[in-house]
């Protein structure tokens, strides 16, 4: 039953792998040319391997994008129309959240599912871990008119645990160790989820159609973006995720990834592999497993069960946070989580994929400090370089200037730059020649929101760089995260939230700065695109949380609404207006 | 006039009758079909540097065997 990856799946990953490689060590000796014009030192050898890290890490983004767009999505065969034998129900863990807006969308999908008219049962099930005792009494509430309003008695279920062991891994568990038998598939999503009923039934028709399928995982779309920062997300989400997702799908073969929702699992793989044991020693690297879904994944194709990214469905959407404060916030716990996997990297039987898997992740969180380690050192080098000798040779009466390296020293932030832009370039390019591009609102405004797209993430890199830097640094001193809750909605900042969020990032900045101005002034002009925005980190906070309707950064889902958010829109607006002659819901309750 | 009989409305009538504390003990409540989830084995017993020396180190430790000697 165990797949196994063919040889051309070795031999991709062997050539993402080799060129990466290649990137790297080019980045290196370029950088080792570039120190050895005055003499190599300790220093530049740190450096040089500082860069041949950073840019290999650059590199395999870039390649994985390269590679997919060599191909395009597509289905994998199954009968579109085969009766749906199998019961399923979709999980919706809720945490605190308002459950206006989540009922609502368990009642757009439910009515999504029962717009495309197929006979399937599909059975919901609110698990909630509400800690907020107000908010548990009006799930309580609203649960009672979402059943009657979807007239789903008996098969709608809500359940709220007494404690929230485990978090959303241990909630989900604690469903199928009660009811799990009752079901065949569970489709796992998180409280900002909304799919359509045709990608639903979709998604269980192709687990039916292939009897090794543990799991399989859309590709959800941000929506409803307002703000520039959250648009800036939801454009990157829709127009250039799809294709590294597709680099990723042609390299994993059928250990795919697990994103913790938005995905269908057949429950008795679930139950028989993926059951988390809480790991020796307190958090932030023992305790209960904080990014359980990548761990699930592993676990899954550890048994043996076919784990797939089906990158073609569309009708799968979330939403992302408005704001880099929630970002920061949501990518903490993300850290801490993908950092606890370097305790589970080395778990018995997991295939090297999974294994690869992790490193990646923890990979994408440490990144930063080496690039911050590298500027750190190109500071503090001129201090420690020796003197230049112009009069190497005794007795000889005329000065010798070393050859300048410079060239090389521009040619390496040149191939950088390249690695970073050169990608969403290329997709856009590529988007343009396709036709995709339409659905961003044409060839030229996708083209002019990529620019825009690039100089924004420019901008906030050096921010994110310091918020993901403080976020390790955190979890290596043993400061657990914990587990707030995602804050959904407007996420409009002051500049006073903003400046309270961020002085220390604007210290940052100008210490750093200042250093480089009295240390190494040569280095002043190439660092301003880093300092500056750290500098005025409070400004940059405040302004890209602001509501944008700009023709930038438009996407497929605001020219068009899918038909599930508009389903989404019309029960909200109802249930936010009362029913005329219904009782106060809290007086119902308590008399 | 008589109200055609809608059997949804009437279910939909049955469901607003119910106290939200009765739809959660009752129909709404989870469904009782247990399934075991067993934890599965993430780490080693040992770390990774006992295993390394363990695996260095020769057998001194072990169990005489049962044999040529008895």
């Amino acid at each position: 039953m165990t797949p196994r990856p063919t040889g051309a799946l070795y031999a991709l990953r062997g050539l993402a792998l080799a060129l990466a490689a290649i990137a790297g060590l080019v980045a290196f000796w370029l950088f080792l040319q570039f120190g050895d014009a005055d003499g190599l030192d300790l220093l530049d050898v740190a450096r040089a391997l500082l860069i041949l890290i950073s840019t290999l890490w650059l590199a395999w983004g870039a390649v994985q994008a390269l590679i997919g767009l060599t191909s395009q999505a597509k289905a994998p065969p199954s009968d579109t129309d085969a009766p749906i034998r199998g019961r399923s129900v979709i999980l919706m863990p809720v945490y605190n959240e308002d459950p206006t807006t989540t009922f609502t969308r368990v009642a757009a999908m439910d009515a999504s599912i029962a717009a495309t008219g197929d006979p399937a049962r599909i059975d919901v099930a609110i698990l909630s871990d509400t800690r907020n005792p107000e908010i548990a009494q009006r799930e309580e509430t609203l649960f009672a008119r979402l059943v009657a309003e979807r007239d789903a008695l008996g098969r709608f279920f809500y359940r709220r645990r007494a404690q929230n062991t485990g978090k959303k891994a241990g909630n989900i568990e604690e469903f199928i160790t009660r009811s799990g038998g009752a079901y065949d598939y569970a489709l796992i999503l998180d409280a900002d989820s909304l799919m359509e009923g045709e990608t639903i039934l979709r998604m269980i028709r192709r687990m039916e159609a292939e009897p090794r399928l543990g799991l399989l995982q859309t590709l959800p779309k941000i929506t409803r973006a307002q703000s520039r920062f959250g648009r800036a997300m939801q454009f990157s989400a829709s127009f250039f995720s799809p294709v590294f997702a597709r680099g990723l799908a042609m390299m994993q073969g059928e250990t795919g990834p697990f994103w913790g929702h938005n995905a269908l699992v057949r429950v008795r793989a679930f139950a028989e592999s993926c059951g988390l044991p809480v790991l020796r020693g307190a958090p932030p690297f023992g305790g209960h497993v904080m990014s359980h879904d990548y761990v699930e994944a592993a676990l899954l194709a550890r048994a043996g069960w076919v784990v797939r990214l089906d990158d073609d469905l569309e009708g799968s959407y979330e939403e992302g946070p408005e704001n880099i404060v929630d970002h920061a916030k949501r990518d903490r716990r993300w850290c801490q989580g993908n950092l606890q996997h370097s305790r589970i990297i080395g778990a018995p039987g997991l295939r090297p994929w999974s294994r690869f898997v992790f490193a990646q992740g923890i990979m994408a969180y440490i990144a930063p400090l080496f690039w911050i380690g590298f500027l750190i050192a190109s500071i503090i080098a001129p201090m420690v370089a020796a003197p230049v000798n112009y009069f190497p040779v005794p007795g000889w009466p005329f000065p010798y200037f070393p050859p300048s390296e410079a060239s090389k020293a521009i040619g390496l932030a040149i191939g950088i730059f390249g690695l970073l832009l050169l990608p969403k370039v290329l997709i856009a390019t590529c988007a343009a020649m396709t036709g995709r591009a339409q659905g961003f609102g044409g060839a030229q405004i996708a083209f002019a929101s990529t620019l825009a797209e690039l100089a924004f993430s420019s901008l906030t890199a050096p921010i994110l760089l310091l918020f993901t830097t403080r976020s390790v640094f955190q979890v290596f001193l043993g400061r657990d995260g914990g587990w707030p809750t995602n804050n959904r909605g407007d996420g409009r900042l002051s500049l006073s939230e903003s400046f309270a969020a961020s002085h220390w990032i604007t210290s940052t900045g100008l210490i750093g700065m200042a250093a480089t101005y009295f240390l190494a002034p040569g280095l002043f002009l190439w660092l301003l695109p880093v300092g500056l925005p750290m500098i005025f980190a409070p400004v940059l906070l405040w302004w890209s949380s602001q509501p944008s309707r700009s023709a930038l950064m438009t996407t497929p889902s605001e020219l068009e609404t899918p038909e599930v958010l508009t389903l989404h829109d019309t029960i909200l607006a109802r249930w936010q207006t009362p029913e005329p002659g219904a009782p106060n819901p809290q007086v119902a309750r308590n008399g | 006039m008589t109200a055609p009989f809608s059997p949804v409305a009437a279910r939909q009538t049955a469901t607003r009758a119910l106290s939200p504390e009765a739809l959660l003990a009752g129909p709404g409540a989870l469904p009782d079909a247990p399934m075991a989830m067993p934890a599965q084995e993430l780490e080693h017993p040992q770390g990774l540097l006992r295993r390394m020396i363990a695996a260095l180190l020769p057998d001194r430790f072990a169990a005489p065997s049962a044999g040529a000697r008895l």
